[in-house]
């Protein structure tokens, strides 16, 4: 089941809200429980054959935390043996429905064993929950707690976050289901969670889902051997990216309502991450959960910053190679990886070096952060490419249009809009008649050298239009300089988060209010209005 | 303002919204769902939104016993009142869809028959639609009888409250009706500028002085079908010649078996046809490399018929016919550039057949009789047939090519600067 579909948004979450909160007044067990059942049943609408697995990984990791916690974590005996055999479980079981296929398909070419796996369904959000799992374990290995059944079942399976994150981390959200004053009715929590919620599905289902059309031609045309000029090469990565942020924001934020309903706040997982203007930062603001687990449980355990500079830059490249082996058993993640690893290398390289240099006037230093800030977003949209591709020759094809080696030259249909329209201008009104002649003596007959039949409005083969241009510029226009959900709510203490972000100018800071009634109305309006058709969304494959 | 006053102003406003939203879209009907014609499709709206939903929601007013599935040479050219369909066969609806995949054919069809259960399908086969992802708006929510499928009612909700209804509400005074239906017999008038509209194809006014008569409008098809697939372009001829080397072919041809056993398992008669494109077209799939994928998939159809008939019992038949080759009716003359007057008569382009060929296919698989000078292959192709048919279309095009110097160089000279975009 989806967030942006009929049957969540008019039956299932109208039926689990009121479950819980009539259940709440009772006893908040039964809310737990109620809602742990809506989870599996929300899961199962996908595939009830998973469910069983999901039940069993549950109870594995409960069961395995529980013993590991009984021996007292890292001090007692037998702990550190339970662990490595429960992370091992763990892995084993992504490994064989993630990563067997791509295993054994590697294999097969390096050894010319022509061994063949059957495609296996990705048990959906399998990543998800088990990565939460595997960080649960460490916790209470290293600092051990225990928990009851239902509240630990529920902070796995809790549907808001299920499928595509936020990554939960237990000691942030078992309290929170064992407080009383959780999912009980209040109109506080509704206001703000329909507000945030609002804004997600906007996200997805108007601007994401608004730009899809514009990311996939060129990545599918690059698939079948076609090697894209840079502007089209940009135009897709621009798109693709712009497209990832809102449909990935989106559900994050739709996650965060959703549980806000219910009195449950979750942890925020974007803060305007293409304001960044480094790649630290940039992995500081794009999915920060994700970045947290990293840090935390490979990094860190790898030996972080404490084993030299040399072997820092290595575990900064191996974290993000594994970060980008989570999202995908396919060779581009793993190079999309590698070269953010590099990045964030080169970064702490850079900063290590700036700090010997002398500081610079003010004015340098502006420069250098807009520099930075450049480099970042090229950077970061570039490697989109990557992460995009469907394999590595599309991807190696799509990069060398993106630095110019498939040449300059626009598209045709491209050559033929631009000349439509500059004949346009040109015998419009309102332009004095000398510079229409001269708009169209220059740009009126470049499409002269085309057969006849490209381009001329015709839609077939378009890999970059108009309204493609219109899109990315209303969508950078916001990712740019329009506050982020979490400025937006300050007021409302929805998201769960470390530190402080600056306020939002005041007309954009929410509060509750008529204007902002129907600011929200008309945001879920015009969501309601764009879902014409069910479009999944992005993170779920993964 | 309390929170409680809040929430129901957001919801109040939002449901006021979308209900007029709604409400608008049903009175305008921007599709014509309500009023749906016996015969549809016979000469196609030009693209518009909506399209596939109307396909869809036809299926319960018409809840037909045949369909004619395919892209969109069988929804251009395969009349549901074309005389080789019987009484038996009745009612016939037309669900064939511009850019659909043969995965998304098979879903179709799942649907029809979830909806009405069907005696027959007649399916147009297109190399493209083994080739491609399908339609964009192509929704399996919409359809009934696979794992997505949402009940008819919240469909239409959707439908109703879609944007791009309401676009199409707000814009339904000057879009254009069905075309008109066919209704005299003899060959189509000529269209000039003055009446751009003719029996069966629409050609505007635009088209026609853009486009140099027909032959413009043949340049636009060909650029539509193959500009949009550069990146399929000349091919490695080793793995062309094996369908099976790319996934997704192999995916495709997978779909097509699974559409045969569906048929047969649910006692459907499926009667199959490669369309007659132009040999114009033809040319171009020799021209791009396409020839060996050509043959190859043929190859690979006529496999997977055969093993899905060696499987069970001999009915419902199964039977597909190769009208994909040079013949009389494909090798009819090309209007020369700038030619307003002549109009082919066989052909809207080289892509798209007249549904006067469609009457011709209809009664040749049927077995109805049709008095047509044409010499259609009488049977089916099988897989004794095959190597022979395969090895008569390359001498035809052979033959073709010697004697239609003007049209290859046509193409040839189009090609040239494909090939320099297409970098290859």
């Amino acid at each position: 089941m989806l967030f942006n579909s009929y049957t969540f948004l008019f039956a299932f979450l109208p039926i689990v809200l009121a479950g819980a909160f009539a259940l709440s007044r009772y006893r908040p067990n039964l809310a737990v429980a109620w809602l742990a059942l809506a989870s599996l049943f929300f899961y199962g609408w996908w595939s009830w054959r998973h469910v069983p697995l999901l039940l069993a990984s549950i109870a594995f990791n409960f069961f395995a935390g529980d013993a590991i916690a009984r021996r007292g974590g890292k001090n007692g005996a037998l702990a550190f043996g339970l662990l490595a055999g429960a992370v091992a479980v763990n892995l084993a079981l992504l490994g064989y429905f993630k990563y067997a296929g791509f295993l054994v398909a590697n294999l097969d070419t390096l050894l010319g064993a022509d061994v063949r796996v059957e495609a296996m369904v990705l048990p959906l959000g399998i990543s998800f929950f088990t990565f939460t799992q595997v960080a649960y374990l460490v916790d209470v290995y290293r600092d051990p707690a225990r928990y009851g059944a239902l509240p630990y079942g529920l902070f796995v399976s809790y549907f808001p976050h299920l499928i595509a994150g936020p990554i939960l981390h237990h000691r942030e959200m078992m309290p929170q289901f064992t407080a009383p004053s959780s999912f009980r009715f209040q109109w506080a929590n509704l206001a703000a969670g329909l507000t945030i919620f609002a804004i997600g599905l906007f996200k997805k289902t108007v601007l994401a889902d608004g730009i899809a059309p514009y990311a996939s031609p060129v990545y599918a045309q690059a698939a079948q051997g076609y090697a894209p000029g840079m502007v089209e090469a940009w135009g897709a990565a621009f798109s693709f990216g712009l497209q990832l942020y809102f449909d990935f924001s989106g559900y994050s934020d739709m996650a965060v309502g959703l549980s806000k309903m219910l009195g449950v706040r979750m942890p925020v997982n974007f803060e305007s991450p293409y304001k960044a203007t480094s790649m630290i930062v940039f992995w500081r603001r794009w999915h920060m959960t994700l970045s947290r687990f990293l840090r935390d449980y490979v990094y860190i355990v790898l030996g972080g910053n404490r084993r030299g500079t040399t072997r820092r830059y290595a575990n900064l490249v191996v974290t993000m190679l594994l970060g980008g082996l989570w999202h995908g058993a396919a060779w581009t993640f793993v190079l999309w990886g590698a070269v953010h690893g590099a990045f964030l290398a080169f970064n702490h390289g850079w900063i290590a070096l700036r700090a010997r240099l002398p500081k610079g006037p003010r004015w340098l230093r502006n420069v250098g952060t807009a520099a930075g800030a450049a480099l970042t977003f090229l950077a970061v949209f570039g490697a989109w490419t990557i992460f995009r591709a469907d394999d590595l020759p599309s991807a190696v094809r799509i990069t060398r249009g993106l630095i110019g080696m498939n040449g300059f030259a626009l598209p045709p249909s491209a050559l033929a809009e631009a000349a439509e329209a500059a004949r346009a201008i040109g015998q419009a009104r309102f332009v004095p008649s000398a510079v229409g002649q001269w708009i169209v003596a220059h740009f009126g007959a470049l499409d002269a050298g085309l057969p006849i039949g490209i381009g001329r409005g015709r839609s077939a083969g378009v890999l970059i239009s108009k309204a493609q241009i219109v899109w990315m510029a209303a969508l950078f226009a916001i990712a740019w300089l329009a506050p982020n959900t979490r400025q937006i709510m300050l007021r409302a203490e929805a998201f769960l988060a470390q530190h402080p972000v600056p306020p939002p100018p005041a007309f954009l800071a929410w509060r509750i209010d008529v204007r902002w009634a129907v600011a929200v109305a008309l945001l879920i309006a015009a969501s309601l209005t764009s879902m014409t058709r069910v479009s999944e969304f992005l993170y779920f494959q993964f | 303002m309390e929170a409680r006053g809040y929430v129901i102003v957001v919801l109040v406003l939002a449901t006021a919204l979308c209900g007029a939203v709604v409400a608008f879209n049903a009175r305008v009907d921007p599709y014509g769902l309500a009023a749906i014609p016996d015969r549809t499709n016979v000469a196609p709206d030009a693209p518009r939104p909506g399209a596939f939903f109307r396909k869809v929601l036809t299926v319960r007013q018409a809840m037909p016993r045949t369909i004619v599935l395919g892209t969109s040479r069988a929804e251009f050219g395969i009349d549901p009142g074309a005389p080789g369909f019987t009484a038996e066969y009745s009612p016939v609806l037309n669900v064939a869809l511009g850019g659909l995949s043969i995965e998304q054919m098979r879903l179709m069809l799942i649907h029809v028959n979830s909806v009405s259960p069907l005696r027959l399908a007649v399916i147009g086969l297109d190399l493209e639609s083994f080739l491609d992802a399908g339609r964009t708006d192509f929704d399996p929510a919409a359809l009934e009888g696979n794992t997505q499928s949402e009940p008819p009612l919240l469909v239409r909700l959707r439908l109703h409250m879609s944007r791009e209804a309401l676009a199409a509400s707000l814009a339904s005074s000057a879009s254009t009706t069905l075309g008109p239906a066919r209704a005299t017999a003899g060959p189509p008038a000529a269209p000039t500028a003055a009446r751009p509209s003719a029996r069966n194809w629409r050609i505007t006014d635009r088209a026609l002085r853009l486009w140099e008569g027909q032959h413009g409008l043949i340049w636009v098809a060909e650029y539509d079908n193959f500009y949009s697939r550069m990146g399929l372009f000349f091919p490695d001829e080793a793995t062309a010649a094996r369908w099976d080397a790319d996934p997704q072919r192999r995916a495709a041809m997978a779909s097509f078996r699974q559409l045969l056993h569906y048929a047969r398992s649910h006692g459907i008669e499926l009667r199959m046809f490669i369309s007659p494109v132009h040999a114009r077209y033809l040319e171009w799939y020799r021209e791009v490399g396409w020839w060996p994928l050509y043959e190859a998939w043929k190859r690979g159809l006529v496999d997977s018929v055969d093993a899905v008939v060696q499987e069970g019992p001999q009915q419902p038949a199964i039977a597909l016919w190769d009208f994909g080759g040079f013949h009389a009716i494909s090798t009819e003359s090309v209007p020369a550039v700038g030619d307003h007057r002549t109009h082919m008569r066989w052909y809207r382009d080289t892509s798209h057949y007249s549904p006067d060929v469609g009457d011709i296919i209809v009664a040749r698989i049927l077995g109805g009789g049709v008095a047509a000078p044409v010499p259609l292959p009488e049977s089916p192709m099988t897989k004794a047939t095959i190597d022979a048919d395969l090895a008569r279309a390359r001498d035809d095009e052979m033959r073709f090519r010697r004697h239609a110097r003007d049209e290859v160089a046509d193409i040839e000279h189009i090609l040239a600067y494909m090939r320099r975009v297409a970098k290859r």
